[in-house]
């Protein structure tokens, strides 16, 4: 039994099954994917801008404001994606290990100046 | 697992639209009325109504006649703007800015009207924010600082995004639920005319959504920014919107070009009269008296989608040419035509009305979606007996901001017409009536929130609507059909417009009226059934 179900089933039903102890389960539960989904997907599809405004193949001006235009819809799949897996906290730790990833990520392509254009205008 | 999924995305769509849907409609609301800005502005200036645009006044009159006026009345001005006529707006604005005194970020802000077809300034108008200030609520909300009230929004914003995406994954069958409405069915019917109005400006709503995010994107993800340009962000706005890029004042004082001679450098390189080239929509004076003082010229971006207009600037001491639009980049073009999507500033009438249109669809996908929210699980209490607070709370809000936003309109554009014109701090109480009507439709949510009652207010809406062009007619030196004889269709649009929201409103309150008999027959069978069952 996924905790998906849980959250769906009739609160009387789950009363029964659980005790008092359901209604404290459930906010938790649902508490958690709100917090991963809220700053989780901020953090991110910060994470994310931050790498795409270094690597993305344009001038400077131009990487900073295609990645913060793409930035939203990172953020719209996180916090989907958070809200339909089953797992209760294996979500923190992707989002998690994903945002350092993306974040080495950039940093070495800093150190190593990678960018395919560099300062540029307009 | 894929059953699973929908469930949980039914499960997002419903708490995140339950829960943001009345921030949501506030700004939809506000956002859609902002749409007739200038309109708006023009209405609530009855003194202003005298003119209509005239297809061949002759601009550089007009702007000779916009730079006497302020060298004339504000020759120590920080800044001066003149903004020509257009069909939104048919009268000649011109506006100067002091310098900012100590504590103030910008100084104070002053401006007068020309009628452009007798060059006559018009008396000062009554004080009124007009259309302004229902595009501030649209996004600085009130009663709090602009930056916390644009965090709430963007906060909504994000996820209404959520909201609309889950909402098309849930919706399985979304061509064929498209053509069916059901009706008198209760909860079905609300269901069938939330999935409408959704999926009908479904396109839009999704625009409205991620162009509004990006509009304040700066704000809301500035890491991309902040980590490639540190503390010189000024070097990219610059790079990005050239034309705000102004020169700094050097401090040595210069005298400047009189308003013909810089009107003849003007004219030497911008096209002044010309039928074919876009027309000039404001001219900016920066640095007044200073060597460094400045001229911005910006054409008109009218037909323009991404809003990029040419621009110009002089030396206003030299009348020299000194800087110039150049072409933008791909990214740079992207996010202004974002923007400009999402105001909707190129749009002709006929493309404004159907802004309009998609606008109130977004209301009523936002209102119907809470109301069937409420009505299932008033359902579903009634079978069981039990009746929680959290209904009675939603059924408040749901009553106090669907029929208390549109009556607080209504509201507003009678305190306009109906507060005298010497009344003390006029603007503010303009605004305050707004709230306070709002706050009485809350008040009342609080004691009755039955159908009759959504029923009376859809009424009294429609009455205030429609009496509107009545007041109109008598505050102001014209009505409608003499506004319609003259010409002056922003005028006469305004009144049909309200007329219209009118008969609106008296058919909602109507079909709330009429359904009555099949909800009696649907309940005495349900308590049948249930008899049986019993």
């Amino acid at each position: 039994m996924t905790e998906k179900i849980e959250m769906t089933r009739p609160l009387t039903q789950r009363l029964t099954r659980w005790k008092t102890s359901t209604i404290w389960r459930d906010s938790l539960h649902v508490g958690n994917r709100c917090l991963a989904a809220i700053f989780g997907g901020y953090l991110l599809s910060a994470v994310a801008t931050i790498l795409l405004a270094q690597i993305l193949p344009l001038s400077q001006v131009d990487r900073v404001l295609t990645a913060m235009m793409l930035s939203f819809t990172v953020y719209t799949c996180t916090v989907l994606w958070v809200f339909s897996v089953k797992s209760m906290w294996r979500f923190w730790l992707d989002i998690l290990a994903l945002s350092g990833l993306l974040y080495l990520a950039y940093l070495a392509t800093k150190a190593l100046d990678i960018n395919p254009i560099q300062g540029g205008g307009l | 697992m894929k059953d699973s999924f929908f469930r949980s995305m039914t499960w997002l769509h419903t708490w995140v639209g339950l829960l943001t849907c009345w921030v949501l409609f506030l700004v939809f609301f506000a956002g859609t009325a902002a749409y007739y800005r200038a309109e708006i502005n023009l209405w609530m200036q009855p003194e202003n109504h005298i003119s209509q645009y005239d297809t061949n006044a002759d601009n550089q009159q007009l702007i000779l006649k916009g730079l006497t006026s302020l060298a004339q009345q504000a020759p120590n001005a920080e800044s001066w703007w003149v903004y020509l006529p257009t069909q939104r707006m048919p009268l000649l604005t011109y506006a100067w800015s002091e310098p900012a005194t100590e504590g103030q970020r910008f100084g104070d802000y002053h401006q007068g009207f020309i009628n452009p077809s007798t060059g006559d300034t018009l008396p000062k108008a009554r004080e009124s924010r007009g259309g302004d200030f229902l595009y501030r609520l649209h996004f600085d909300l009130y009663y709090m600082s602009a930056l916390t009230a644009r965090w709430i929004v963007g906060f909504c914003t994000m996820f209404m995004l959520v909201a609309i995406i889950s909402g098309i994954v849930i919706h399985k069958r979304i061509f064929k639920d498209f053509f069916s409405f059901r009706p008198a069915k209760g909860p079905r019917s609300w269901l069938d005319a939330h999935a409408a109005s959704s999926v009908l400006a479904l396109p839009f709503h999704l625009m409205i959504t991620y162009t509004g995010l990006v509009t304040l994107m700066f704000m809301y993800m500035p890491w991309g920014l902040s980590t490639q340009y540190g503390d010189e962000t000024q070097a990219f706005y610059s790079q990005l919107r050239p034309i705000f890029n102004s020169s700094t004042p050097s401090g040595e004082a210069a005298t400047m070009l009189s308003p013909q001679q810089l009107l003849a450098s003007l004219s030497a390189v911008i096209p002044m009269n010309d039928e074919t080239a876009s027309p000039i929509e404001m001219l900016q004076v920066e640095h007044l008296n200073d060597a460094n003082a400045s001229v911005t010229v910006r054409m008109s971006p009218e037909h323009s989608l991404n809003q990029q207009a040419p621009w110009y600037r002089f030396s206003a001491v030299t009348g020299k040419l000194t800087e110039e639009s150049t072409a933008t980049s791909a990214a740079n073009k992207t996010q202004s035509t974002m923007i400009a999507l999402h105001s909707g500033r190129f749009a002709g009438q006929g493309l404004r009305l159907l802004y309009l249109l998609a606008g109130i669809t977004g209301c009523v996908m936002i209102a119907t979606g809470a109301i069937m929210w409420a009505e299932k699980l008033a359902q579903k209490q009634q079978k069981s007996g039990q009746f929680k607070p959290g209904l009675a709370l939603v059924q408040m809000l749901n009553l106090a901001t669907f029929a208390g936003l549109p009556i607080a309109l209504a509201s507003y554009f009678y305190a306009n017409r109906l507060l005298p014109v010497t009344f003390a701090d006029r603007e503010y109480w303009e605004i305050q009536c707004f709230f306070i009507s709002w706050a009485l439709v809350a008040l009342l949510a609080c004691f009755k929130r039955d159908r009759q009652i959504w029923q009376r207010l859809f009424l009294f809406t429609a009455l205030l609507y429609g009496l509107l062009p009545l007041l109109n007619a008598i505050t102001s030196q014209y009505q409608l059909i003499s506004n319609l004889q003259r010409q002056a269709y922003v005028l006469a649009g305004f009144d049909l417009m309200m007329l219209a929201l009118a008969a609106l409103f008296y058919m909602a309150a109507k079909r709330l009226r009429s359904p009555k008999k099949v909800r009696a027959t649907q309940a005495t069978k349900a308590t049948t059934e249930l008899g049986i069952e019993s």
